[in-house]
C-alpha cells in the first residue's frame, strides 16, 4: 500500500499563497475598475436601456400596484432624514407649517406658491402602494396627495421642459458627529444660508411627473404626515425605488437638463454614485 | 465571465451593506460611494444585459442543434444506474474510455438545473426587484411570494450559482484540468484508457 504522503504541508502553503493571489488580484482589478470614470459611465448608461425597455414592456402610463387596507404596514419605516437639523425647519414644525409654501417654478408660464391649505383644496388621490428601498425592506401604506399633474397643469411648463427637480429642506451635509446637537442646529443654519443647494434633492422625467400615481402626499395612513415621514409634504413616485420618493418638499423646478445643478446628477444620491432611473 | 462580476457585484450590494452598517466594521462607517448598493444596481444591471442576450442565444443554439436532447437530457437507463454515479463521485472515479467522451448523470442534471432551474430563478426574481416592471401585469410579484420572498429566492439562486461553480471547477481539476483546459481551447481530448483489470495473483 502507497503510505499517505508524509510532508502535505509545503503544498498547502503553496496553494493558499496561489489562491490569495489570484482573489486579490481579482479583487484589486476591479476595484480599479469601480474607480475608473470611464467603465463606471458605461455601466452607469445601462440605466437609460432599462428605463427604455421599461417604457417599451411595462407601458408609460401603467399603473403600479394597489394594494387594500388590509395589507398597509401596521407602521411605516421612516428612514433617511428623520428630522431635519436646523431651527428653520423647527420654526415650520412649531408653527404647524402655517407659513411653509411650496414654491413651483423654473421653466413655467406661470409661477406658483402654494399653502398646505391650498394644497388640500386641490383635487387629491388616495393610494394604497409599496415603498421598495434600496436597503432591502419593503412597506405598503395610504398615500393622500394632490397628483402633481394638477399643479403642472396650473404653471404651464414651457416646451422645452424636460426633468422635474424636488428641492427638500434637510440638509445632508451637516457633519452630526462634531458638534452638540444645539451647535449643529446653528451650524446647519448657516450652512443652508450660505448654500441652500446643501439639503437633499430629486428629480423625475416629464412621463413619471404626468403619471397618475405620482402625487405631493400630506397624508400618511388617513392622518397629517409625521416629521420623520416628511413633513409637511413629500413626493410619491410609485414606479421608483424609495431614493426618489424625496421628502420635505420646499420647492419645485422644471428645468431642461440637471447642469448647474449640484453635482449635475438629478439628486442627492445620484450625485453619490446611484443611478438616477430608480425604475431598476 | 459575467457571471464571476455578478457575483461579485453581488457580494458587494449583499454583505458589505449588513456588515458596514456595525460600528466596529473594519473599513469604518460607509460612504455612500462606499456601500453597494449603487454598484449592484449598475454593475448588475449592465451584465445582466449581456447576461440575458447570452443565455437566449445559448437555449436557441441547444434546441435547434439538437445538443440539449443528444448530450444533456439523460437517457432512462443513465437515470437508473444514478446511484452507482453518485459512489463513483464520492469515490473520484471518473468514466474512462468511450463513457469519457459523453456527460454523466450528474453532470446533466446539474446542468439542466443550472440552465433551466437557477438562471432563469435569479432573472425573474431579480426583475420582481423592480417597482417598474410591478406594472407590466400586475400583481405578478405576488406569485413568487411578493418582493421579500423575491429577494431571498433572488440571493438564494445566486448563492446556488456560486456553488454550483465551485463544484464545477473543483470537478474539473480533480479530473484533469490540463486535459480538459486544453480540450475547451482546441478541441483536443485525449480519452482517459480504461484501467485493465488486474487479475488475482498478479503484481501491476
Amino acid at each position: 500500500m502507497k503510505p499517505i504522503e508524509q510532508n502535505s504541508a509545503p503544498r498547502r502553503h503553496f496553494l493558499r499563497a496561489v489562491f490569495a493571489a489570484f482573489g486579490a488580484a481579482a479583487l484589486s482589478a476591479c476595484d480599479r475598475l469601480s474607480n475608473s470614470k470611464a467603465f463606471v459611465d458605461v455601466l452607469q448608461s445601462t440605466q437609460y436601456l432599462n428605463r427604455g425597455a421599461h417604457k417599451l414592456f411595462a407601458g408609460r402610463k401603467a399603473m403600479a400596484q394597489e394594494f387594500i387596507e388590509a395589507d398597509i404596514a401596521p407602521s411605516f419605516r421612516s428612514n433617511g432624514t428623520l428630522m431635519p437639523v436646523g431651527k428653520l425647519y423647527e420654526g415650520m414644525v412649531n408653527s404647524n407649517f402655517a407659513n411653509w409654501k411650496l414654491e413651483v417654478g423654473g421653466l413655467v408660464e406661470t409661477p406658483l406658491a402654494l399653502s398646505l391649505a391650498d394644497l388640500r383644496a386641490m383635487p387629491s388621490r388616495t393610494q394604497i402602494t409599496r415603498h421598495d428601498c434600496v436597503e432591502g425592506w419593503s412597506a405598503i401604506a395610504k398615500w393622500t396627495g394632490v397628483p402633481l399633474h394638477h399643479i403642472l397643469d396650473q404653471v404651464k411648463p414651457l416646451p422645452n421642459d424636460q426633468y422635474v427637480v424636488f428641492r427638500c429642506a434637510d440638509a445632508m451635509d451637516d457633519d452630526e458627529d462634531e458638534a452638540s446637537p444645539d451647535e449643529n442646529k446653528e451650524k446647519t443654519d448657516a450652512v443652508v444660508a450660505a448654500k441652500p443647494d446643501s439639503t437633499y434633492y430629486e428629480s423625475m422625467d416629464i412621463d413619471d411627473a404626468y403619471h397618475i400615481q405620482t402625487i405631493l402626499a400630506y397624508d400618511l395612513n388617513g392622518k397629517p404626515l409625521p416629521v420623520s415621514n416628511g413633513a409637511p409634504l413629500r413626493l410619491r413616485i410609485e414606479r421608483q425605488l424609495g431614493y426618489k420618493h424625496a421628502k420635505y418638499l420646499m420647492k419645485i423646478e422644471l428645468v431642461e437638463s440637471f447642469d448647474g445643478i449640484r453635482g449635475g446628477k438629478g439628486g442627492y444620491w445620484e450625485d453619490n454614485g446611484y443611478e438616477w432611473y430608480g425604475g431598476i | 465571465m459575467s457571471l464571476t462580476l455578478m457575483a461579485y457585484w453581488t457580494s458587494r450590494a449583499g454583505l458589505m451593506i449588513p456588515l458596514s452598517r456595525r460600528a466596529d466594521f473594519p473599513l469604518g462607517q460607509p460612504s455612500p460611494a462606499r456601500n453597494g448598493w449603487p454598484w449592484h444596481a449598475t454593475g448588475i444591471s449592465f451584465f445582466a444585459w449581456l447576461f440575458v442576450l447570452n443565455g437566449v442565444a445559448y437555449i436557441a443554439y441547444a434546441i435547434s442543434s439538437d445538443h440539449l436532447r443528444r448530450d444533456m437530457i439523460p437517457k432512462m437507463q443513465e437515470l437508473r444506474n444514478i446511484g452507482s454515479s453518485i459512489v463513483d463521485h464520492i469515490k473520484f472515479k471518473h468514466p474512462t474510455g468511450e463513457a469519457a467522451k459523453r456527460y454523466y448523470v450528474l453532470q446533466n442534471l446539474a446542468y439542466l438545473a443550472v440552465i433551466f432551474g437557477l438562471l432563469p430563478l435569479v432573472v425573474i426574481a431579480g426583475w420582481a426587484l423592480s417597482p417598474r416592471l410591478d406594472v407590466v401585469w400586475t400583481g405578478w410579484v405576488d406569485l413568487l411570494g411578493g418582493r421579500q420572498a423575491a429577494r431571498t429566492l433572488h440571493f438564494l439562486a445566486a448563492m446556488g450559482l456560486l456553488v454550483f461553480v465551485a463544484i464545477h471547477v473543483f470537478e474539473v481539476i480533480v479530473s484533469g484540468l490540463w486535459n480538459h483546459m486544453r480540450s475547451m481551447v482546441t478541441g483536443y481530448y485525449r480519452v482517459p484508457q480504461d484501467k485493465v483489470p488486474v487479475k488475482q495473483g498478479e503484481t501491476p
